[in-house]
């Protein structure tokens, strides 16, 4: 089914594309606003300058976030794994820290015209 | 009464077909490509019934009726078959010359664009399967350039190239796929 051009071709593109992930990882730009979702609802967003703590309550119980030194992280969080006290500080637009079991995401935004405009069909 | 019924070539008699073929040597083309821009369509709408999970991720089904077109009869067959599908497409679901609407038919037009050139330039080289994914990535990039330049001039939307360049591989490689597959059986029932 495939020829030997076309395994060439896939094979570039793979790499092209995983590069390209790499540069913009590299080059991803400083975050601007911190922002705390609960089960998908919006509940804070602070500047991420801010120096605070958030408590959300979530099914579980209460997730602890701070915000201090230009980072976000998780404090402290009622899941079993706590994996999102594991992710530790977040910084850069796009990085985010999740808690499945608490349903709480923190999430880093960066220049306010990122995201989607528009879907095309 | 029998023997008229026999030799009239009306509707639905025996003769009709052979007639139309003698009478319209182009005829045949005619019809296949009319039957491939419908398939085209009709996949195309019924792609946009399936929700996905993330919204640049399009298998861009639409595309394996180009394909065929492309591989059975030609670059121009193909343009006509995508043309077709893009036009009536948008009026279907309702997005003609909507910014939308632009984005699509500029991909589509750029997908054909470079798979007519790549299948032109090296008809051996490329099977299908890499013809389509010349064609899905010419695709995608042509969308995210006219995005940038029409709906959004920021540079954040090159965040999404490294995803619509992987994206682009994954759904021109579903895509050739399912023509490789259609071109097995056509020419299986060719040969019967």
């Amino acid at each position: 089914m495939l020829t030997l051009s076309d395994k060439i071709l896939i094979g570039v593109l793979l790499l092209l594309s995983s590069l390209s992930f790499l540069a913009l990882a590299a080059f991803r730009g400083p975050g601007q606003t911190v922002v705390v979702e609960q089960d998908g609802k919006v509940m804070a967003r602070r500047s991420i300058a801010d120096e605070d703590t958030l408590r959300i309550e979530g099914p579980l119980g209460v997730t602890t976030i701070e915000i201090a030194e230009g980072k976000a992280r998780v404090l402290d969080a009622p899941c079993p794994h706590q994996l999102c006290v594991k992710t530790g500080a977040i910084l850069k637009a796009g990085a985010m820290v999740v808690c499945v079991p608490n349903r709480v995401v923190v999430r880093i935004e960066g220049h306010p015209k990122d995201g989607v405009d528009a879907v095309t069909r | 009464m029998r023997s008229r019924t026999k030799n009239c070539p009306g509707p639905g008699g025996n003769l009709t077909f052979e007639f139309w073929n003698s009478a319209f040597p182009k005829g045949r083309r005619l019809v296949h490509l009319a039957l491939l821009a419908s398939v085209g369509l009709i996949l195309f709408v019924f792609e946009g019934l399936i929700p996905r999970p993330l919204p640049w991720l399009k298998i861009g089904l639409g595309n394996v009726a180009t394909l065929l077109a492309l591989f059975l009869y030609g670059s121009g067959g193909a343009f006509a078959v995508t043309g077709i599908r893009v036009f009536l497409g948008s009026l279907l679901i309702g997005t003609f010359l909507s910014p939308g609407f632009l984005l699509s038919s500029g991909g589509a037009m750029a997908s054909w664009t470079v798979m007519a050139l790549v299948h032109r330039a090296w008809p051996r080289g490329f099977s299908v399967v890499g013809i389509s994914i010349w064609g899905a990535w010419a695709h995608n990039a042509a969308q995210l350039i006219l995005a940038h330049l029409v709906l959004v001039r920021s540079r954040g939307i090159w965040a999404l190239l490294p995803v619509f360049l992987l994206s682009g591989v994954a759904t021109g490689f579903v895509t050739g796929v399912a023509a490789y597959w259609t071109l097995e059986r056509l020419k299986k029932g060719n040969e019967q």
